[in-house]
């Protein structure tokens, strides 16, 4: 038995969607479903860190980094349940698949980033995948929603193709495709030859299409505002961080005896997805969108902490991760708790509609430019020490010098809630769902914390 | 003699008492308590910050009052706080900016009242929290923070174009200081992973890499003071924001820029600095006098104040760039100076369009015979910003220029020009505001100062005299920690160009 300890958290897991199967066939009480998965990953959250090593031969490890960042899947997943409980566009009657995949694709992406194998990470991913095309198309009858579903299904099947190609191309190479392995035998290889980046390359195009990161990103505006705005919420957390975790994982511990194979693409694949990410969320008018290359431009910081390929590049990418986590999920619970969210007109003069509100979404918008004393700052600083510590100076400097922009467009929707007055106003006074409310006041709670005291991260 | 620290932890009780404010204003859901609490607290930090004032070593060059905590231990920042003879003069103009930033605002802002005193008391600690901080981290925390009150001073307060000021504003000072954390990072690593102050200046750095540092932070303090040509962002956000805001902008603000190159440019890279004296010297001769010429052609009130602190903030960096203690303890004090002076006409402007709603010259006229109150104080300020001998620009500018002669001739003589034209804008600013013939449509809106109105320019008057006949007031406070600045500049930079 002592060989599934490092499990214990996944097992628990699955254990409580068995569960949780059978239950919510028996029970179609929304409230009590959505309150029960709650709980569930709650439980599962307390066993992250008792439990920590190695199972199947070194396949599947526990550690800081990997159990750190199951915690993020697991917040994600609280959190978009809680602001899904009252969300009109996921039917009564779906609630329960829905969360049910919710769970599932968690169960996945914890094992991704779990994993230190190319095939399991492949399954893990599949998983993963399989479940978020299902999410994105539960706006049943919504023509936008469908769509989202069908082109992000598509687009991954075709990068779930490159990435066997690559796990093949490697195999060939190494005979192996256990992370440990491949950086044995490539420790010792002395020259390189085309096969190598070939399947470097089919393998990170294909994370990197997973993690929405440029040139492999078209599908994600689209996706992100098809599908119901809640599942955007989840599925720009945790699948991001999953496939950005593994992305690092792949280059820290297989690949990082030689650089010359992955500096050059990740580089490039960093920069362009800060530019693009950055320049293209200029004019959005959709919040979801703008959004969406947000998320695209912060993919791109993260990349820079890959790029480290450092200790300290990991760990940089864990906190950026967790306070990612939650100030993208309190900007997109604003945007459901505003009945004109998704518009960038619908926060005209919303701090005289609601101020809590206004100022709670100000706090995010701040941190996700990476302005003090929020969260988002020290995160963003702490990828880019790890980039200059690595001596990527040159990169950095233009990381920064593209997330300038990014002032500009999460300051616009700020100038929206408070400069614009009254009378230019479209939305009437709303109330908010206590969900809602408390999520956001939660979020934002915890940006400004990590923002003023981020030791307790590091203590844990 | 060494740092020293105090019984309690006085410093940190003055840059947090303001956010207990902003929490009490928060609380009470009353709008119309919102004022009281604002000023009680800044009148009661003011009090509470005496004995920092009082127990200050004059003679002590190094930091006092230290307060060192742990923040971030795994990167090893501090939160560490202190003052010394460069800071203690800015705590104390901040100190008082933010009390009369309240008193001027009293009638001034009628909408969204909570939150703009929330957003003055949370300014207050951000800037007493740059001037304290002693770790670099720690620093550009507050420097950054402060970004997001001034946006939405400038953004919802302000006038007609205040929408762009304010954007303007955040992304010219975000750009620089983002640069500047490069800086900060590159420093961190170079620097064995400290951002305490004091360990870094233990420390000698390369060459070359000091130029690069010394670029990083010049690109945010550049914006910050404004030196030309990073100067466009100043006029729109001073015109456009409100009395208070542009009080803060030109008093507290832009002095954060000479600050920090006191602070952080010179001592970290102290031969690139002394080889780039001539570089920044011309940069600030260039601001006076174009800024000058600026000046002369505008036609908007607050916008010709505006850049008017263009031209004095020049007087200010040559000060410092003139690398002398005479000169840099005029700049220091010219700092000090601008704060006072302009920021009492950027409240005498707002107190008169609160009256006339229009900062058009062409409207304005005769105000003397229809506001004689009014037209006294603003004499007294005028003269004060020309430099008027018994005021405490004289002393000022009088430092400055004999520094900068002392550095070189050609440096000195094209101030005479800039002191000339920054005469002529004032008296011809004057000549068109109080002289001449009142307007008719101008006649009715004007009404004299009230009483809160004199009791808030009492106290400035207090500072221009006091300093202009006894500069040592001010002065004393710096003197030692200046010339161990300037020594350690020479001693160290001796050794190497040897």
């Amino acid at each position: 038995m002592e060989k599934f300890y490092a499990m214990v958290p996944e097992i628990t897991l699955t254990f409580f969607f068995i569960l949780y199967f059978f239950e919510g066939l028996l029970l179609k009480n929304r409230k009590l479903n959505g309150i029960t998965v709650i709980i569930i990953s709650i439980l599962t959250a307390l066993t992250l860190f008792s439990f920590q090593g190695k199972a199947f031969n070194g396949m599947f490890v526990a550690d800081n980094f990997s159990q750190s960042l199951k915690l993020v899947f697991l917040i994600n997943l609280t959190f978009s349940i809680l602001i899904s409980l009252k969300y009109e566009k996921i039917k009564d009657e779906l609630f329960y698949e829905y969360s049910l995949l919710m769970i599932l694709s968690t169960l996945a992406m914890m094992l991704i980033v779990s994993s230190k194998d190319l095939i399991p990470l492949f399954l893990a991913v599949e998983l993963m995948s399989l479940c978020l095309y299902l999410l994105a198309g539960f706006g049943i009858k919504d023509l936008f929603s469908n769509e989202a579903s069908m082109k992000y299904y598509i687009l991954g099947s075709f990068a779930s193709a490159i990435f066997l190609f690559g796990i093949a191309g490697f195999y060939g190479l190494f005979g192996t495709t256990d992370f440990h392995g491949i950086s044995q035998i490539l420790k010792n290889q002395k020259d390189i030859t085309i096969y190598h980046f070939m399947g470097t390359f089919a393998i990170l195009s294909a994370l990197s299409f997973k993690a929405a990161c440029a040139p492999f990103h078209q599908w994600s505006p689209d996706v992100y505002e098809g599908a119901p705005t809640t599942v955007t919420a989840f599925m720009s957390v945790g699948p991001k961080a999953a496939a950005l975790a593994a992305i690092g994982r792949f280059i820290f511990e297989a690949l990082i005896s030689k650089p010359e194979l992955w500096l050059l693409p990740i580089s490039t694949i960093a920069l362009l997805t800060m530019a693009l990410g950055n320049i293209l969320a200029l004019r959005q008018n959709n919040i979801k969108r703008l959004l969406a290359y947000s998320s695209i431009a912060h993919a791109g910081y993260v990349m820079l902490a890959v790029l480290a390929g450092s200790p300290e590049g990991m760990s940089s990418l864990v906190f950026y991760m967790i306070v990612y986590a939650f100030m993208n999920l309190g900007a997109f619970s604003v945007i459901l708790a505003n009945p004109q969210g998704e518009k960038i007109e619908g926060y005209n003069g919303l701090y005289s509609v609601n101020p809590i509100i206004a100022l709670c979404m100000l706090c995010f918008m701040f941190s996700l430019a990476g302005i003090p004393p929020f969260g988002g700052f020290i995160a963003k600083f702490l990828v880019f020490k790890s980039a200059i510590q690595a001596g990527h100076l040159l990169i950095a400097v233009f990381g920064i010098l593209f997330s300038i922009l990014s002032a500009y467009y999460y300051l616009r929707i700020v100038m929206k809630m408070f400069f614009v007055s009254k009378e230019y106003m479209e939305t009437e006074a709303f109330g908010v769902p206590s969900n809602l409310k408390l999520v956001i006041l939660l979020n934002a709670g915890f940006v400004i914390l990590f923002g003023l005291i981020p030791d307790f991260i590091f203590a844990m | 003699m060494a740092e020293t620290t105090f019984s309690y932890p006085l410093v940190s009780f003055i840059i947090f008492f303001p956010l207990l404010g902003v929490l009490l204003i928060l609380i009470l859901r009353k709008e119309t308590i919102a004022k009281f609490v604002a000023l009680f607290v800044t009148l009661a930090n003011l009090i509470i910050s005496l004995p920092v004032f009082i127990n200050f070593d004059k003679t002590n060059p190094h930091f006092q009052f230290v307060e060192s905590y742990k923040w971030l231990s795994s990167i090893n920042a501090q939160y560490k706080i202190g003052v010394d003879g460069l800071s203690i003069l800015f705590v104390l103009l901040t100190l008082i900016i933010s009390i009369l930033c309240v008193a001027v605002s009293w009638s001034a802002i009628k909408e969204r009242v909570r939150l703009f005193y929330a957003m003055i008391l949370f300014m207050e600690t951000c800037m007493i929290g740059v001037f304290c901080a002693m770790d670099l981290l720690l620093f550009y925390l507050f420097y950054e923070a402060m970004l997001i009150p001034m946006f939405l001073l400038i953004g919802i307060w302000g006038s007609a174009n205040r929408v762009y000021a304010s954007v303007k504003f955040v992304i010219f000072t975000f750009a620089g200081s983002i640069l500047m954390l490069i800086g900060i990072i590159s420093l961190y690593f170079m620097a064995g992973k400290t951002f305490d102050v004091t360990e870094i200046l233990k420390i000698k750095l390369p060459l070359e890499f000091q130029y690069w540092l010394f670029f990083a932070f010049f690109a945010a303090f550049a914006v910050k003071v404004p030196m030309f040509p990073f100067h466009t962002w100043l006029p729109d956000a001073h015109t456009e924001a409100p009395t208070a805001g542009s009080v803060i902008l030109a008093g507290i603000l832009l002095k954060i820029g000479g600050y920090g190159f006191l602070r952080f440019s010179i001592p970290f890279c102290q031969e690139a600095a002394l080889s780039l004296k001539l570089f920044m010297q011309i940069l600030s001769i260039f601001a006076i006098i174009y800024g000058a010429f600026v000046t002369l052609m505008q036609n908007d009130f607050k916008r010709l104040i505006a850049y008017s602190s263009v031209s004095h903030m020049g007087f200010v960096t040559l000060g410092i760039f003139s690398f002398n203690q005479v000169a840099m303890e005029g700049g220091i004090l010219q700092m000090i100076n601008h704060g006072i002076v302009t920021g009492a006409l950027f409240m005498l402007i707002g107190v008169i369009y609160e009256r006339t709603h229009t900062r058009d010259l062409e409207k304005y006229g005769g105000l003397g015979k229809a506001v004689p109150i009014f037209v006294l104080f603003y004499t007294f300020f005028s003269a004060a910003a020309i430099g008027f001998p018994g005021t405490n620009s004289f002393i000022g500018e009088f430092l400055v220029m004999l520094g900068a002669f002392k550095s070189s001739i050609y440096i000195g003589t094209p101030l005479i020009l800039g002191i000339a034209l920054g005469t002529t804008y004032m008296v011809w600013l004057y000549y068109r505001v109080v002289l001449n013939e009142i307007k008719a449509d101008m006649r009715e809106q004007l009404y004299d100062l009230n009483l809160r109105e004199i009791v808030m320019f009492i106290p400035l008057i207090f500072l221009v005299l006091l300093i202009g006949f006894q500069p040592s007031v001010a002065l004393d406070y710096m003197t030692s920690s200046v010339k161990m600045l300037l020594e350690d500049l020479f001693m160290n930079s001796a050794l190497t160009f040897r």
